[in-house]
Order: C-alpha cells, then sequence, then structure tokens
C-alpha cells in the first residue's frame, strides 16, 4: 500500500476514536448545550429590544431573525470546538508526564492532535446545530440561506476551524516553557467572545471597530462563515478567505516555530 | 557487528525555576527570575548489543528515566552521542518509534473512557500493521496476559494490576525489535509481577527482542537480566553481569513472619532481627551464610505460622554496598 494511504488510515484512526470517546459521556458532551441554547435565548431577547427600540429593520443589512441565525452559527461552532480546550489537554499531557506517549508515536504530533480535534468536534457540533435549529425555529422565523452561501460559508468554517486549532495549539506548546497556560487560554477566549462576534454580533459594532474586528483573527474564526450562511455577497467571501488565509499562515508557521524550539526545551514530569 | 544502543559522554541538564518565597519574594520572581541548575545524566557511557537483556538501575533521581528519554527521542541531550538502531533518537524520533516499544509504569497511554481493544486497533493502524498479523499479534498477547475478560471493559474501571497487563500489550503490539521498560511491574501483585516477567522473557529468548528496563525491584533485575547497570546521581557506579551483582551485592533477603504465639522466644541464629512486635518479626538474612529454608524451617518447628512474605533489599541498600566496595 502507498505511504500516503497508511499517513490517512492512521490519521482517520485518531479521528475516529476521539469520536468514539466523545460518545462514551454522553452527559458530559450535552451539558454545553443547555447553557448555549440559554446564551442564545437571552440574546435573542436582547436584540430583539434592539431592534424594536430603535425601529430598524436592518443592521449591516442584516434583518432581527438573520441576526438570531447567525448568533446560533457562530454559538454552535464556537462551543463545539472548545470541548475540551486543546491548550487545556496539551498542559494536562506536559503536567501529568503522558507527552511521554504522545509524541513517541511514529506520527506527527500536531497533525495527530488535529486529527483528534475533528473527532471530538463533529458529535459536539452536530448536536449544538441540532439544537440551535430547533430553537431558532421556535424563537424566531426561519430565514432564506441560498445553496452557494451554505458552501461558501462552510468552507470559511473549516478554515476558521483549522485557525482556532492552530491557534490553541500554540498556547498549548507554550506549556512547554510555562507553567499554566490558562491565563492565555482565558485571554484568547475572551477575546473570542467580543470580537468574535460570539456575543455581540460583529454587524452591531460601529464602522470602523467592525472594520478592525474583520482584520482580526477573532473575527475570522466563526462569524465570517456563520455570516455568509445567512447572507451570501461575493465581496465578502474574497476579502473574509484573504485575512483567514493570513491568519492561517501565520498561525500555522508560529506553531511549527514553537513546536520545533519546545520539543528541545521539554522536560516530562515524574519518573 | 554495531550495538544496537550506542552512549557516548551522555549529558543532560535541567534548567529549573527557583521561587523566593512570599508574595513580594514571588513578585520579584516576575522580574528577575533565577534558574537552578540539575545535572540529572552526567557523562553516561555504554553500549547495548541487540538480544541483550539488561537492566538499568538507580534509586529516585538518579537519571533512569531521563536516560530511557533520550534514548527513545523524547528529550533532547545537552551533550553527548546517543544512537539507536543506527538513528539518533531525538532527530529521528518518528523513524525511530516503529521499532521501539516503551513502557513506562507511572503513565497511562489506553484511552481512559474506552476498553483497551480500541487503543490496541488505534495502534495497529498507527504503526501501519497488516491487519491479519495484528490479528494474530492481538492474540498472542491476550493469551500471554490473560485480559480475554476485560479486553471489552472501560479503562477507567480495570484495577491497576489489569491496566498495566493492558498497558504493556499496547507497547507490544507492532513487534518492536527493542523494548524499553520504565518499572514495567510498579504496583503489580505478584501473579502479575511474573506474568509480565513471563512475557517479557519470552520476548527476549523466542523474538529476540532487546530489552532495556529500569525497575526499583530487585526482583525484576535477578529474575530477567543478564547485565547491569546500576547509576546514581546520574553516573554509571556498575556495569558488569546480574549474577556478579547478585553475587557481591545482593546478598541480603528480608523475611517477614507472622505468628499465631508471641515473637518473644523467637531466637534464630544466622539473622537480623530487624522489627518486632507481638505477632509480626521482620528479619534479615545474608543468603550466602544462611539459607531462607533454614529460617523457614527453624519457625515452622516452633511456631504456629499465620504468614510469610518475602522481601528484596531495597536498591539504596545494594547502591550503598557497591560503594563501600569501589
Amino acid at each position: 500500500m502507498a505511504p500516503f494511504v497508511f499517513a490517512i488510515r492512521k490519521y482517520i484512526a485518531i479521528t475516529y476514536i476521539n469520536y468514539l470517546s466523545r460518545f462514551a459521556y454522553i452527559p458530559d458532551m450535552l451539558s454545553e448545550l443547555p447553557i448555549m441554547l440559554f446564551r442564545l435565548w437571552v440574546s435573542s431577547q436582547f436584540y430583539a429590544v434592539t431592534y424594536s427600540v430603535t425601529n430598524t429593520a436592518e443592521f449591516d443589512g442584516l434583518s432581527f431573525p438573520q441576526l438570531m441565525w447567525l448568533l446560533m452559527f457562530v454559538n454552535c461552532f464556537e462551543s463545539s470546538s472548545t470541548q475540551p480546550d486543546l491548550s487545556k489537554m496539551i498542559e494536562d499531557e506536559v503536567k501529568s508526564g503522558t507527552l511521554a506517549y504522545s509524541i513517541n508515536k511514529p506520527y506527527s504530533y500536531p497533525w495527530f492532535h488535529y486529527a483528534g480535534y475533528l473527532g471530538r468536534t463533529v458529535p459536539n457540533l452536530l448536536i449544538n446545530l441540532i439544537g440551535g435549529i430547533c430553537l431558532m425555529y421556535l424563537l424566531v422565523s426561519p430565514v432564506q440561506m441560498s445553496l452557494k452561501g451554505l458552501l461558501a460559508g462552510a468552507l470559511l468554517m473549516v478554515f476558521g476551524f483549522t485557525l482556532h486549532f492552530l491557534i490553541d495549539l500554540c498556547i498549548g506548546l507554550l506549556a512547554f516553557w510555562i507553567e499554566d497556560v490558562g491565563s492565555i487560554a482565558y485571554l484568547y477566549h475572551t477575546a473570542t467572545l467580543i470580537f468574535g462576534g460570539v456575543i455581540l454580533p460583529l454587524s452591531l459594532f460601529p464602522t470602523a471597530l467592525k472594520r478592525i474586528a474583520e482584520l482580526l483573527p477573532f473575527g475570522q474564526l466563526y462569524y465570517s462563515g456563520a455570516r455568509l450562511m445567512v447572507e451570501f455577497e461575493a465581496s465578502h467571501f474574497f476579502s473574509f478567505l484573504q485575512v483567514q488565509v493570513f491568519w492561517l499562515v501565520v498561525f500555522f508557521l508560529l506553531s511549527l516555530l514553537i513546536w520545533r524550539k519546545g520539543m528541545k526545551n521539554v522536560s516530562i514530569s515524574g519518573g | 557487528m554495531n550495538p544496537l544502543i550506542e552512549v557516548k559522554n551522555l549529558r543532560k541538564v535541567f534548567q529549573i525555576k527557583e521561587k523566593q518565597e512570599g508574595i513580594f519574594g514571588g513578585i520579584r520572581s516576575l522580574f528577575a527570575t533565577e534558574y537552578k541548575e540539575v545535572v540529572a545524566v552526567d557523562d553516561l557511557s555504554f553500549s547495548v548489543e541487540a538480544g541483550d537483556i539488561v537492566a538499568f538501575i538507580g534509586p529516585n533521581g538518579a537519571g533512569k528515566s531521563t536516560t530511557i528519554k533520550m534514548l527513545t527521542g523524547i528529550l533532547f541531550p545537552t551533550s553527548g552521542m546517543v544512537s539507536v538502531f543506527g538513528l539518533t533518537p531525538a532527530l529521528d524520533r518518528t523513524k525511530l518509534a516503529y521499532h521501539i516499544g516503551t513502557v513506562f509504569g507511572q503513565k497511562a497511554q489506553l484511552w481512559y473512557h474506552l476498553p483497551p481493544i480500541d487503543t490496541y486497533n488505534l495502534y495497529s493502524h498507527i504503526y501501519e500493521l497488516d491487519q491479519k498479523e495484528y490479528k494474530a499479534r492481538l492474540d498472542f498477547l491476550i493469551e500471554s496476559f490473560e485480559i480475554q475478560d476485560y479486553l471489552h471493559t472501560p479503562v477507567r474501571k480495570l484495577s491497576l494490576g489489569q491496566r498495566m497487563r493492558c498497558e504493556i500489550i499496547a507497547s507490544l503490539i507492532h513487534k518492536p525489535q527493542i523494548l524499553f521498560l520504565d518499572e514495567p511491574t510498579i504496583g503489580l501483585d505478584v501473579i502479575a509481577k511474573q506474568q509480565v516477567r513471563d512475557v517479557i522473557k519470552y520476548l527476549n529468548e523466542e523474538e529476540k527482542v532487546t530489552i532495556f528496563l529500569t525497575s526499583h525491584d530487585a526482583g525484576d533485575i535477578e529474575a530477567l537480566t543478564k547485565r547491569a547497570i546500576v547509576i546514581n546521581y546520574g553516573t554509571i557506579i556498575f556495569d558488569d553481569t546480574t549474577p556478579k551483582l547478585r553475587k557481591d551485592y545482593i546478598t541480603t533477603k528480608i523475611v517477614e513472619i507472622i505468628v499465631r504465639g508471641e515473637t518473644e522466644k523467637f531466637n534464630f541464629e544466622g539473622g537480623k532481627i530487624l522489627e518486632r512486635s507481638k505477632h509480626r518479626l521482620k528479619i534479615e538474612i545474608d543468603t550466602t551464610t544462611t539459607s531462607i529454608e533454614r529460617l523457614l524451617n527453624y519457625a515452622l518447628e516452633n511456631f504456629q505460622l499465620i504468614d510469610i512474605n518475602i522481601f528484596e533489599p531495597p536498591l539504596e541498600e545494594i547502591i550503598t554496598a557497591i560503594y563501600r566496595g569501589t
């Protein structure tokens, strides 16, 4: 068999075992869903009032139902990709010393985590989307979405997921030098909540701030993909794609650098 | 023929961050971090031939695990040369991984919420095994370690002994040519220890696997290895045959006897009583002059025995004896 077939098979096997492991504790997997749904319900109350008191039909070209569907997509994807946090997993590997096992297998350690990340994310995402879509049908009317928009949005979501992985990988790999990466991970998650459109959609930002936020990596994680899903615009697609690819390249190179330097610095705890 | 493992002047120094006590000390450390250098391994040189079974022993903090981690490519050496299978482990870690197996007795590689079989199936793909060969290998290992009954039980529900056996199997699935075992019998009961030793012996004798073993248990070393390397404070203090180590330095056994009557009248010549309580005695005997059999015969003739345990001398004692002898 060709070497690349073996390589693909091994990473699929890693994805699969992570997928299985996620299903081992179904209550754990479902635990984030009510929180996310509650957050969406609160947002719907808040933004209903915002649209009503300002007497505005659209903000940045988005109606209230469109805004809520956008928020739903952002929250579903954000919540799926952070259960559990990769940076926390790497930190635990370093602290417990199980890194000794995870880095001495015949695979690339970053790819091992990427394959695992996909395996954990897919079941989370399916459950979140089912819950989120049901809630949107109950709270607001359905919105029209084009196939083009859904496909373009899905592509940007895949890039966004990968961007989140790379940023979280960089933070996790810092555990090779520092004792606790939790505070850096917290800063990143807070920035994502604010500038990533998880709580406050970027469409509601003042124009200048919105432009800046769209250039930052946080807005390119989930917001850009969700925005295209609810309302496709070719110009948006290409500008988002450019910014996303830029940040993907930056964090890919950064993670490579940290990984290579970190491997020389690693000291594994315990006997 | 070139040795399978070759180590020359190997050294590993860790930089450990020092923290001052108290709040102000902590704040001061933020601005002027002080590091302490800890030499874990110092100028280590040795080689291991293919098919050898070598014990690498020493007390806690001696540098055993650090050496194994450098041999397997997990840690970069500070200086010196390491060659395993003709490869430089730190640079060729992925290539080397196909040929070696590692067991770290104090760490887990099995997926905690899943049954061991899922991890084995995963490793069959990671090591790119032919599925037919993998099934045959797995059957052999399952039978050897007697894990049929809990192959499909989630790891979190296994006892320590059961889990350790499953952990070792995970390291043997790809038929490694060198097996690095770091405390493989830690925490195991007598039967489980014996099973592990039997399989290690089989792998070495039948499959010609080279074994590099660290252990705190002098019993592992006596039962398994032909050669022993003893290190302390990162340097080699003994490198010779295990029979020589046994003959010269492992000359004592500790026997614990629990009797129904009182131990006051216990008066055995040829042994040193280390501990005595109402019904329990701990006696150290020098096996070069007194046999365990003689002690047990004395105990059987004079007391009603409830329990007997035989222990190896602690490694620290063996190391003290080596220092005394050099």
